[in-house]
Formats: C-alpha cells, sequence, structure tokens
C-alpha cells in the first residue's frame, strides 16, 4: 500500500470541453485533492466553476460559505464573506475570456472523507486572482467551504462551467488522493 | 552450483549499486546484500512520477537568498514550503522571481489578515511589481525563536509554455502574543500573484527584501507531470 499523495487521473482541456468528469474514483484513500488551471470562454470577467458531487448538479444538497478578497488599486481592502451562492454548486471562480490574454486560474480543493458513507461531505476550495493587471474589481481570491448534504460516498465528480461557455484549450487538472 | 532451495555464494566482480529514481544494481544481488543497500538507500527506488515529491531542499542558519535551479519540467505543479524566522523587523518582503527575471512582468496582490478583531492590510494590485511576491513574511518578533513562520507558494501549470504562471501564497507571520489591532501584531497572509510570461518555470529564486532567513528549511515539491 502507498502511503502518500497519489495522482489518479490528469489531463488538459481540450475540444472545447464545458466539464471534465471523473467517475469510479477509487475508494481506497483517505482525501481527494483536486488541482486545476482554467480558464472560461465566455466573454466576461469571471466564470462560476461548478463542482458536483456524483453529478448532483441542483437541489439543496450544496451550502457554501465564501470568502472572497479583492485588492484595489489604491490599496483599499475588499473582502466579502457571504453565504453563498446557497443550493448551487457554484464552488469557485476562473477567468473568464476577457481578461488579459495568457491568463490562467489557479484552482485547488480538497475533499475529506470522501468515500465515508456515514458524513455529511465537505469540501475546501481556493481560487486565484482573475487578473492582477487589471482593476481591483478582477483581482480576486476566493476562498470557499462547501457542505455536500449526503453521506454517499462520492464516486464521481464533474468539474463544470454549469452551462456558461467552456474551458479554453491548454488548461489543466489533476485529481490526487491522500492515503 | 546449487540447487532449487538451496543457498549458495555469489560470486564475480563486486557490483555497486547506486539509489534514487535513476539507480540500476546490475549482475546478482543476495537477499542480504539487497536488504543492506536497501537500509544503506543505495538502492534503486522505483520511479512514481505522480507522487508528491520532494525535489530540493535549503536549511541553514542564515541566508539572504536561495535559488532552486534547473527544475525539470516533467512537474506541472511547484511547491515551495518555507519555515524561518527572521533578523530584521521591516522589509520582510520575500523576493520570489521565476526563471531569474528580477524585472520580469509579475503583478501581485496580497492581504494581511491580523489580530483578534477583524482588521485586514490590503496591497495594491501592482502592475508591475518588482518584488512579484511579496508579503510581510516571516516577520521578526520579540522573541524570534518562538515565532518560526510559514507558509507554502503554490505554481500550478508551472511547466505550461502556452499560458501565463499564476498562483498563490498563504502563511503566517504571528510575531508577538499580544493583540493590539495592528499589523505588527502579525497574522495569515494570503496572496495572489501572475507571472506574465508563457516559458515553463525552471528556476525559482526567493531573496530577501532585507535581512536574513534565520534558521530556516526551504524545499520544493513537484506533483505529478503531465
Amino acid at each position: 500500500m502507498t502511503i502518500g499523495f497519489q495522482v489518479l487521473a490528469k489531463g488538459t482541456f481540450t475540444g472545447n470541453q464545458a466539464a471534465v468528469v471523473f467517475t469510479n474514483i477509487d475508494q481506497s484513500y483517505s482525501h481527494l485533492q483536486f488541482e486545476i488551471t482554467a480558464r472560461g470562454s465566455a466573454a466576461q470577467t469571471r466564470v462560476n466553476l461548478h463542482m458536483n458531487m456524483n453529478q448532483v448538479t441542483t437541489g439543496g444538497k450544496y451550502k457554501l460559505l465564501g470568502t472572497q478578497v479583492a485588492s484595489s488599486s489604491s490599496g483599499t481592502a475588499s473582502i466579502v464573506n457571504d453565504s453563498g451562492p446557497t443550493n448551487d454548486p457554484a464552488f469557485l471562480h476562473i477567468c473568464g475570456n476577457t481578461v488579459q490574454a495568457n491568463q490562467l486560474t489557479a484552482v485547488e480543493a480538497l475533499i475529506p472523507n470522501y468515500s465515508s458513507t456515514s458524513f455529511t461531505k465537505v469540501a475546501f476550495g481556493k481560487s486565484n486572482a482573475c487578473d492582477q493587471s487589471g482593476s481591483g474589481a478582477n483581482a480576486k481570491r476566493r476562498y470557499v467551504d462547501m457542505v455536500y448534504e449526503d453521506t454517499a460516498a462520492i464516486t464521481s465528480i464533474s468539474w463544470n462551467t454549469g452551462g456558461t461557455g467552456y474551458f479554453i484549450d491548454g488548461g489543466s487538472y489533476i485529481m490526487g488522493a491522500w492515503k | 552450483m546449487v540447487g532449487y532451495g538451496e543457498n549458495g555464494s555469489v560470486v564475480g566482480p563486486q557490483n555497486l549499486p547506486t539509489g534514487g529514481f535513476s539507480g540500476v544494481a546490475s549482475g546478482v544481488w543476495s537477499l542480504g546484500e539487497v536488504a543492506e543497500a536497501s537500509r544503506d538507500e543505495i538502492w534503486p527506488q522505483p520511479f512514481s512520477p505522480e507522487s508528491f515529491v520532494a525535489i530540493a531542499t535549503f536549511t541553514g542558519s542564515s541566508a539572504s537568498s536561495i535559488s532552486f535551479t534547473s527544475i525539470p519540467t516533467k512537474w506541472s505543479t511547484l511547491r515551495v514550503r518555507v519555515a524561518s524566522n527572521t533578523d530584521v523587523t521591516s522589509n520582510q518582503h520575500n523576493v520570489v522571481t521565476l526563471n531569474g527575471d528580477p524585472n520580469g512582468p509579475f503583478n501581485v496582490d496580497y492581504s494581511n489578515a491580523y489580530s483578534n478583531t477583524v482588521n485586514l492590510y490590503n496591497a495594491a494590485a501592482l502592475g508591475t511589481e518588482w518584488w512579484p511576491y511579496s508579503g510581510n513574511f516571516p516577520n521578526k518578533g520579540s522573541d524570534p525563536n518562538n515565532f518560526p513562520n510559514s507558509g507554502e507558494y503554490w505554481f500550478p501549470n508551472a511547466n505550461s509554455t502556452t499560458f501565463y504562471k499564476s498562483g498563490l501564497f498563504y502563511g503566517n507571520t504571528k510575531s508577538t502574543t499580544t493583540y493590539t489591532a495592528t499589523a505588527s501584531d502579525g497574522g495569515v497572509v494570503i496572496s495572489g500573484y501572475t507571472a506574465e510570461y508563457t516559458a515553463a518555470t525552471t528556476t525559482i529564486t526567493m531573496a530577501r527584501y532585507s535581512g536574513n532567513w534565520i534558521d530556516y528549511t526551504i524545499t520544493l515539491f513537484g506533483t505529478c507531470d503531465l
């Protein structure tokens, strides 16, 4: 048995993918970890990045508490603690296609105890600023706690743009696990 | 010649193995010698490129800069974890440059949350920040031995040759046990950055804006190869 971190799946976004779906996730590990670099195709500053546990896309099982920090050009603090969107798997942000060229957003998420059949699932994720060369409104870091109110083991996960465009080709994703 | 189930001596010239991921052990080996070589960490190890691997570590009592060079581009994600004190009480920034370009097009913004009240110091989103990765880290306290601050620089997509390099830092700057609702109390530091070039990251240099790291351990980790 290998102790430590192992990459279970990896790849790059190609062919205007609107989602990357991990299925038949090995249940023998303790925690899942995702690392994603992505940019959305939508002509907007930011695109919601959805994480669908067991590919459940809607409903009241998703509860989020997010903190969003932005820096303005004047150095003024802007921090938003919000509760939402609740009942929505919109988890983190990635930059849209109106920010500077070649910019990707870095995303990391951890899902401890994903294989449990006794407890509600929790996840922690963070994403970095969309465009630090732009105005403060674009330079946002987001830290989100998610509760997925279901005790079923997580055997599949979809990361997607929630129907708003697709992932620009060339971004990458890794699903790893800790044992 | 010995038969099945019998143990015999290994004859021939001495073979010396080399350890690590690229190690080799040619010739004929007895199980005892294999066990001894494994114990001495000179036996070849199975290469697991998809693991979370420590690539290099700098440790010492004092240094003003370190540099990870010739970083293999097989790693898609790089992390630098730092635990250190410092010998200055101001200008504690770490000047982090990628690929040896101190004047490169880096952009950074950071926030420092401190004390036991909700306070936040927030720095500007800078267009051409010349210390590309800042933050008050680490910070010298009244008794620095009690405050070995730590943090992690995260560089995903480091081997991309298509996109800008984008990532995060998080760490702590706790420097005192008092809570006076001022930035000097220390606290959580989070920072985002973008290095605006598409070349793969093969060198990471971390220098002090002023002073030195004291009693430091700085380790570069790699994850996966896409």
